[in-house]
């Protein structure tokens, strides 16, 4: 279990991070959302150990987190490649730095160089792969050594639709073998996929954080997608309700759920036949634009 | 110390693999091939400077048997001719000769012209200066009714003997070469080292580096590597120079190269491990900082400038080792072998040219591990804060304050 025990880092006259908290049980997954400079990814560096924090402590089952005592899977937002040196030869090194033997750094190459499609570039330079190849390798030294806390820094960027969807599918299989993640993304629909838990960052300071579900909850409905027989723009109109027409129906907004019971109410008083009616939750996209623009 | 070879055997195999290494390696050995092979044979067949002496001068007694007596055929073609002042000059100039002598006047008012592109053939005009003060005083002692024979017993009483207890030329020939290696290994290789650290920082390697491995086991296990492959090359040479010996391309034991001699006979185990010494301590020395230096900044194009004082302490070692092989007692060379960056070149000279006291030598080496302590410590600290930073040392000296 990873604990974040009010961590902060300052410096100079600049709060990089405000003093934050969470706990990270075994198997759960964390995203951890901002713009660029909210913070993420000093926070990501702190727990590494790769920068000191100011203050606070950082506990890894309940002692501070030691790199020695703890595997560390890191995939950061650039490339952490040598670009001059072979695949394997690299990923060999990575393997031989955790103290993996070579016959067994060997076996999860082949492994994971197969899982990405990617075996005939096992002897190639670094530099000949193509940007999308080498987010494969760099993803492939992050789990060679099977680590037990994990950290994606943007791990879909700079990928097509198909390696994308493999990624995912390479995070599913982490999920499933009750990995501990932390995923930094900007890409809204891939973290609601993956994550149980958000922290959303603003200029250092976690401005919403918790269980993804309940933060949603707690939003309640935002908006409803009305359809009828027939035009409506003119009834919403008369009664002031604030509505776009698309999709061949009308997205209408409200403050709260009552008020989709009440307008759903008010439609068929006046008989007007609803063909369909959408109670729209505020989706993880909507939520950050809201709270860090 | 598992971590430390992987590391260190890791960034050996870059190295030795890298093109530039191996190329680099073969131009070295080709060099030094080309250039003995052809000194030996410019040595083995010299063709001996053509001199031209045209004396018109009245009374004067020269001739081609006496300079043929004195001077080495192998070396100087003399001959003399009736060829004008003119003429010669323009041969000399045309290079159809080396050297040409005109002597025209009388003994009593002489006048003597040398005509040379580059180099005057000095020993030539003293030997007639000197035969010509002979004639004078000869022709002035018969004059006053004196045996002229009595002049050879006057001449003989006062030569000098020199007698060399050094061997100068024997230990620029042997410690030139070596102080130039050095200098050479610790510029090329520290920047290496430098080179290597910004990159892994520039490319962000470091960040997938260091939750896996100590930053400093890191940091000497590039200062060691990089002296490991220097070392390689090192060896590379010596065996190229072993085999040239072996062919006989050397001349009584020294090997010219670029005008300048390489005394390959002096070279013993003691000369050896002297320089293998020096190198080790110093290349530590400048390795330390070059790694430390280049973990303070985060793009390579920024390495230049945080380098500068560290090249020039590597050319003051190199000029004061240079400077100590013509000077090797003065105090300049005396006092720059106490201090740490220095005495790797000034020491190793002093030593080789046997004018350092065991004393001296002594003070010198514990100088230069507490400074290689000292350095240790500080070199180590920056090298730690400055790799996992980004940005400048303003940033992060503000930041510190804070």
């Amino acid at each position: 279990m990873l604990e974040v025990k009010g961590v902060s880092k300052t410096y100079g006259e600049y709060q990089a991070v405000q003093p934050l908290t969470f706990t990270l049980k075994q198997g759960e997954v964390l995203g951890l959302l901002g713009r660029n400079g909210a913070g993420k990814s000093t926070t990501i560096k702190m727990i590494l150990g790769l920068i000191p924090h100011d203050e606070g402590e950082i506990l890894w089952n309940g002692k501070p987190l030691n790199r020695k005592e703890v595997r560390f899977g890191y995939l950061p937002e650039e490339r952490g490649l040598y670009d001059k040196t072979k695949v394997y030869d690299q990923l060999m090194y990575y393997g031989r730095l955790v103290r993996m033997k070579k016959r067994e750094v060997k076996e999860r190459i082949e492994y994971w160089l197969n899982r990405f499609e990617v075996l005939e570039y096992k002897h190639k330079l670094v530099t000949q792969l193509s940007k999308g190849n080498k987010q494969k390798i760099q993803l492939i030294a992050t789990l060679l050594h099977d680590p037990d806390l994990i950290i994606l820094d943007e791990p879909f960027s700079g990928l097509d639709p198909v390696n994308a969807n493999l990624f995912s599918s390479v995070i599913e299989e982490l999920i499933q073998q009750k990995k501990t993640l932390i995923l930094s993304s900007h890409r809204m629909e891939q973290v609601e996929t993956f994550c149980q838990h958000i922290i959303m960052l603003k200029k250092g300071e976690a401005m919403l954080q918790g269980e993804l579900d309940q933060i949603k909850l707690s939003y309640g409905v935002q908006e409803v997608f009305v359809r009828a027989t027939k035009e409506i723009g003119e009834w919403l109109q008369v009664r002031n309700y604030t509505f776009t027409q698309k999709e061949e129906g009308y997205h209408v907004a409200i403050q709260r759920d009552e008020e989709a019971v009440h307008l759903f109410n008010r439609l068929k008083e006046d008989g007007v036949m609803v063909r369909e009616f959408i109670m729209k939750e505020p989706s993880l996209h909507d939520i950050f634009v809201e709270r860090v623009k | 110390m598992g971590e430390f070879f992987t590391i260190y055997s890791f960034h050996v195999k870059e190295t030795v693999k890298k093109k530039g290494f191996l190329y680099s390696t073969l131009i070295l050995v080709a060099f030094l091939l080309i250039a003995s092979y052809f000194s030996y044979q410019s040595s083995k067949n010299p063709d001996p400077d053509k001199i031209l002496i045209s004396s018109h001068m009245t009374g004067a007694n020269l001739d081609k048997k006496q300079f043929t007596s004195v001077f080495d055929k192998d070396e100087y073609d003399i001959q003399f001719t009736n060829k004008s002042d003119k003429a010669l000059e323009k041969e000399v100039k045309e290079k159809d000769i080396d050297g040409a002598f005109v002597l025209s006047g009388s003994l009593e008012k002489p006048s003597i012209q040398h005509y040379y592109r580059y180099q005057p053939s000095q020993d030539i005009s003293l030997f007639i200066e000197k035969s010509l003060e002979n004639q004078v005083i000869g022709t002035t002692l018969t004059k006053a009714n004196v045996n002229p024979t009595l002049l050879q017993d006057t001449d003989s009483m006062f030569q000098v003997k020199n007698k060399e207890i050094g061997n100068s030329d024997n230990d620029y020939g042997l410690i030139y070469p070596l102080i130039f290696l050095m200098y050479v290994f610790v510029m090329g290789f520290g920047q290496s080292i430098a080179m290597s650290v910004v990159s892994e920082k520039s490319t962000k390697v470091i960040e997938m580096l260091l939750p896996r491995m100590s930053a400093i086991r890191s940091f000497y296990a590039k200062i060691f590597s990089a002296f490991t492959s220097g070392l390689i090359q090192l060896c590379v040479i010596g065996l190229t120079f072993f085999f040239i010996k072996q062919v006989g391309w050397v001349d009584d034991g020294s090997m010219s190269m670029l005008g300048f001699s390489i005394q390959l006979d002096s070279f013993n185990l003691t000369t050896i491990l002297w320089f293998v010494y020096f190198f080790l301590t110093g290349f530590t020395l400048f390795g330390l900082l070059y790694a430390s230096l280049g973990a303070k900044v985060s793009r390579v194009e920024d390495l230049g400038t945080v380098l500068t004082p560290v090249v020039f302490l590597v050319m003051g070692a190199f000029g004061l080792g240079i400077f100590t092989i013509v000077s090797p007692e003065s105090i300049v060379s005396e006092i720059a072998g106490y201090i740490p960056f220095f005495s790797p070149t000034v020491m190793m000279a002093r030593i080789l040219m046997g004018v350092a006291s065991p004393g001296a030598v002594t003070l010198s080496i514990v100088i230069f591990f507490i400074a290689l302590v000292g350095m240790t410590f500080l070199c180590q600290r920056w090298y730690v804060r400055g790799i996992s930073h980004y940005g400048s040392g303003k940033k992060r000296k503000k930041a510190k304050q804070k």
